[in-house]
């Protein structure tokens, strides 16, 4: 409010009731890309248009009051973005992994038997018991030899592309 | 003129998110997603927003569409396969729930005010103001310029800047470990 005091006003050149008409419009449309659509990879899309939409708003109302705030929560919204977008697109690859679908009706339980050609991510010491019974010719040369041959279901061409 | 650019860039937006959302191919969804995002990048500027305007472009326009062509392109799915997820799921909810926050946020749009709140000296209740008022502040105090956006979170918003930091570290942990086969 001090910052509105210092200012002068002036006739607003953006229709800024129509902008938020806007905003709304679009986190609609978002809502049925998220809601309608089957390609995992459009719904987050669409749940950037939806998070845009917010953005749209938070400028609008910085603009109506005169308050730098709204922008900054903008600058926020955008981080938080960036890390969700990284963080989902990474759950969709491991998805698709497991799956190999990228349809969200195809991953609409938690567990599954049947995990397809490839392993699930595995954490350390797994595998180890698991692999002992086949003897491998360098058995007693200790633990990190023995780990550098557990990977069974992996191939060596997954192996190359992930590292 | 300012007023008809943002009805241009505001129809192009919302053009784009529709087309955006119907495209049977992910790789054109982001492409028309990408116009979306100057459209509204361009209103930024209308509303003298430069500071959100450039990072729009440089963060969603630039980064997290690079990071959404190239998870695309990697999964590189066959016609087939989007085919199969083209036709819709559930369409008689999402347009059902679209319309119902539409025709409410639509009301409450319409209705807007803004309450200031009791007069902090006599402690009086004061009118309430036009949320979207005809005249609005101007001036170099309140254009979001990097210099007065910095300000702000370099001040009152430090804590906030830091803790995002440690968010970010999170998500590049998580991202990685999602995508290991092994952790080992």
């Amino acid at each position: 409010m001090n910052l509105l005091l210092a200012a002068t006003t002036a006739p607003s050149p953006v229709p800024l009731q129509h902008a938020l008409y806007l905003a709304l419009a679009l986190f609609a449309v978002g809502l049925v890309g998220v809601t309608c659509r089957r390609n995992i990879l459009i719904v987050l899309l669409s749940v950037e248009i939806m998070l845009n939409s917010a953005n749209l708003a938070l400028v609008t109302f910085s603009r109506a009051t005169g308050n730098l705030d709204g922008q900054v929560f903008v600058f926020f919204a955008m981080v938080v973005a960036a890390a969700e977008v990284a963080v989902g697109l990474a759950i969709v690859i491991a998805v698709y992994r497991l799956r190999q679908s990228t349809d969200i009706d195809d991953a609409d339980e938690l567990a599954e038997v049947d995990y397809g050609p490839v392993a699930p991510l595995a954490l350390e010491g797994e595998d180890h018991h698991h692999h002992d019974d086949h003897g491998h010719d360098d058995h007693g040369h200790g633990e990190d030899t023995e780990a550098a041959h557990a990977p069974a279901p992996v191939s060596a061409a997954d192996d190359a592309g992930e590292e | 003129m300012t007023t008809a650019l943002f009805y241009v860039f505001g129809a192009t937006a919302l053009a784009a998110a529709l087309l955006a959302v119907t495209r049977k191919n992910a790789v054109a969804s982001a492409i028309w997603l990408i116009v979306m995002f100057f459209g509204l990048a361009a209103n930024y500027v209308l509303m003298e927003a430069w500071f959100v305007a450039v990072v729009q472009v440089l963060v969603y326009a630039g980064a997290i569409m690079v990071l959404f062509l190239f998870v695309i392109m990697l999964l590189d799915l066959r016609t087939e396969v989007l085919e199969s997820t083209a036709a819709p799921r559930l369409p008689a909810v999402g347009v059902i729930a679209a319309l119902l926050f539409l025709v409410g946020g639509g009301i409450a749009v319409h209705s807007a005010s803004l309450d200031p709140g009791p007069d902090p000296q006599t402690g009086e209740a004061r009118q309430a103001a036009a949320l979207f008022p005809d005249e609005v502040a101007t001036g170099p105090e309140i254009e979001g310029t990097a210099e007065n956006i910095g300000g702000e979170i370099f001040g009152k918003w430090i804590l906030a800047f830091e803790v995002t930091s440690v968010l970010l570290l999170g998500a590049i942990l998580g991202a990685v470990i999602l995508t290991k086969r092994r952790l080992t």
